[in-house]
């Protein structure tokens, strides 16, 4: 329904209308057509009213013919029409019923029960009724359907690819919607995962059959896992979640951080292409499998190939939309047609190879989704702190939590992992949790070792000390009937600076505390301080050892 | 288990768990202890999320237990944070990491 219902009255004065006009909702629009102007057929009429009030009056048969050009025109006759009618009126009305008005409205009017009827029927408009009107009304819900849908894949397409020196690419799809597609994430290693793939079909069906598979490569690459178990996995879900006839011919490669290494999986795509540093093929690896969502789990091959990389040397991913794409004589550009253009290229081979492809395919039309995607092999360095920028616009309100765990607890379980998990729902703390974690374990261990349960790291320096300390940390952790560890965390700011304190202390005698700032080789104990040491902005002892204060900055 | 081992051609290789702490010593030692003539050891920390002091300490006695020569023993596929505290702990000395 629109947010202004026009109502329409048709009458021989403005009387009536300028009745009910007081009480009507104020977004109405009211327009109104007087039987003595010349052309009823109509102007106000063409504009589409929601909603039409036809007073019967003297002139019996202005009103009927109204009503009957109104719900003869097929443009016109699901406008639903209200007639106002007298008592002496009542006897005609069953013409005006069998011309299929909607409604009638006594004279003089009961102004409630005139409302009533004319909100249910405008509230009954909330469909299109004529033809043109719902013409408009479906290319209109298309358009804002098609911008929501591109905005949903432009936001998935910007979360799957990240910033990095050392990653070029060039996609274009056939239409607005992608059928292929190209997923870069950093992997856990500080190295780099990279997928490139092609579905069966263009447009949305394929787009959308995208979207899944790219975001469980995101998630599982974000756990470390092993392209070969990645292309396993897409390949048992995606049969779940798209039509039988939907594949995904995929490369998957994951680099590791100096860039030296690529293990690969691919299956139903052209060959990979690796050119030394004068843009010569060193290797084409071919892709061995069959494209994910072909074959049944049972039947499913997760090798993959593991391949040293030189420094400046270069990676090339691509889809069938570059080696199938023809020129003006119909001749495909091809694997030769890459390969030769990368041979000629200057020091910038992957702009030369999109020129060298351009010029070859001149104005044909384009006939398939293309990708391309060039990696030039040298460390990666720069997305590493991506994550970190990208979690830090949001505003954290200061916070203070307080745990005070005793020997039962103690025994029960280790409170470090629980504590973790209450920070993972804290945002600004997110990119920071590892480090978190390995402060929050060192001082707590050392709370509870020397503090609570009063063991010297001298154990250690025996033959078999290491071995011995934690023994005895067993069993004095069992035989434990007294004292606490109270764990106190504060997160504040200090201009633009935020910091996380940590304070723990526990219920012992206290401990000597280690000074030292580098660690000698061959000690076996100490480097947790001097791990904290590192980590942290500051760290203090107080309380004759029983209270550490560590200051982390975020 | 969250510490399993194989030999290959002189090779051990010990692959780590979800986390490396003092409550994997045991386990850690009984990885290696029975195949200290391999030539070459390879720790994979692929699914090794976290680490503590104690787990350093693990692997110098392993590197002591191993007559302390060093790039004997690789530690590999380390995450950015691990890789992180092994070098604050001058691993890289002794090791290599990948």
């Amino acid at each position: 329904m629109s947010s202004q219902p026009c109502l329409l009255f048709i009458g021989d004065s403005e009387d009536h209308i300028d009745n009910l006009r007081p009480s009507l909702p104020t977004n109405y629009i009211i327009k109104t057509e007087l039987y003595n102007s010349t052309s009823l057929a109509n102007k106000n009429v063409t504009l589409f009213p929601d909603l039409i009030l036809i007073d019967i009056t003297t002139s019996k048969h202005a009103a009927l013919d109204s009503c009957n050009l109104i719900k003869s025109d097929p443009d016109l006759a699901k406008i639903p029409l209200i007639l106002l009618v007298n008592e002496q009126q009542k006897e005609g009305m069953r013409p005006y019923i069998e011309l299929g008005i909607e409604n009638y409205i006594f004279k003089p009017m009961v102004i409630s029960t005139a409302l009533e009827k004319i909100a249910s029927l405008i509230a009954s408009t909330e469909q299109p009724h004529t033809p043109r009107q719902r013409l408009l009304y479906l290319e209109k819900q298309e358009n804002q359907d098609f911008c929501r849908v591109e905005r949903i894949f432009n936001q998935y397409s910007q979360r799957n690819q990240i910033n990095c020196r050392n990653l070029r690419s060039y996609m274009s799809p056939m239409s607005v919607f992608n059928g292929d597609f190209f997923v870069a994430t950093p992997s856990p290693f500080g190295g780099l995962y990279i997928a490139v793939g092609d579905i069966t079909g263009h447009g949305l069906p394929a787009a959308i059959a995208g979207l899944p598979a790219s975001a469980a490569i995101r998630s599982m690459a974000k756990k470390g896992i092993g392209v070969g178990s990645i292309a396993a996995e897409l390949n048992r879900q995606l049969p779940e979640l798209q039509p039988r006839e939907m594949m995904l011919a995929a490369t998957l490669i994951e680099l590791n951080s100096d860039c030296n290494q690529l293990k690969i999986w691919s299956g139903g795509m052209l060959p990979v292409i690796i050119t030394n540093q004068i843009g010569q093929v060193r290797k084409i690896v071919e892709s061995h499998h069959a494209p994910l969502a072909m074959l049944a789990p049972e039947e499913f091959l997760g090798n993959i190939d593991i391949i040293d990389l030189l420094p400046g040397d270069r990676i090339y991913l691509y889809t069938d939309g570059i080696t199938e794409s023809t020129n003006s004589k119909d001749e495909m550009f091809g694997e030769h047609g890459i390969i030769s253009s990368l041979k000629n290229a200057s020091d910038q081979p992957f702009e030369h190879l999109l020129h060298s492809f351009r010029q070859f395919v001149g104005d044909k039309s384009q006939a398939d989704d293309i990708t391309l995607v060039e990696i030039h092999c040298q460390p990666f360095l720069d997305f590493e702190k991506n994550d970190e920028v990208i979690n830090d616009d949001s505003y954290q309100i200061p916070l203070s939590m307080q745990f005070d765990i005793g020997p039962d607890d103690l025994r029960q379980a280790d409170p470090i992992p629980q504590i973790m998990s209450l920070f993972r729902g804290v945002r600004q703390f997110e990119p920071h949790l590892d480090n978190i974690s390995t402060v929050l374990s060192e001082l707590f261990n050392n709370a509870l070792e020397h503090g609570l349960l009063q063991l010297s790291s001298d154990i250690k320096n025996g033959d078999n000390g290491f071995f011995d300390y934690y023994n005895e940390k067993e069993d004095r952790l069992r035989s434990l009937d007294s004292g606490s560890i109270s764990i106190n965390f504060n997160y504040f700011h200090q201009g633009k600076d935020k910091f996380l304190s940590l304070k723990i202390r526990d219920s012992g005698d206290g401990f000597k505390v280690c000074n030292r700032t580098l660690i000698a080789d061959k000690l076996s104990h100490g480097r947790g301080i001097f791990l904290v040491r590192e980590i942290c902005q500051h760290l203090s002892y107080h309380q004759g050892g029983r209270c550490a204060q560590a200051v982390y900055q975020l | 288990m969250t510490i399993s081992s194989s030999t290959a051609d002189g090779q051990l290789t010990i692959k780590i768990g979800k986390k490396l702490d003092y409550n994997c010593i045991q386990e850690f030692r009984s990885s290696y202890t029975n195949n200290k003539d391999q030539k070459n050891v390879t720790i994979d920390f692929s699914e090794t999320e976290y680490i503590d002091s104690s787990a350093l300490g693990m692997i110098l006695n392993m590197r002591q237990d191993y007559g302390e020569v060093d790039g004997k023993i690789c530690l590999s596929n380390c995450r950015l944070h691990l890789k992180k505290i092994f070098k604050i702990s001058s691993f890289h000395k002794h090791f290599r990491i990948s």
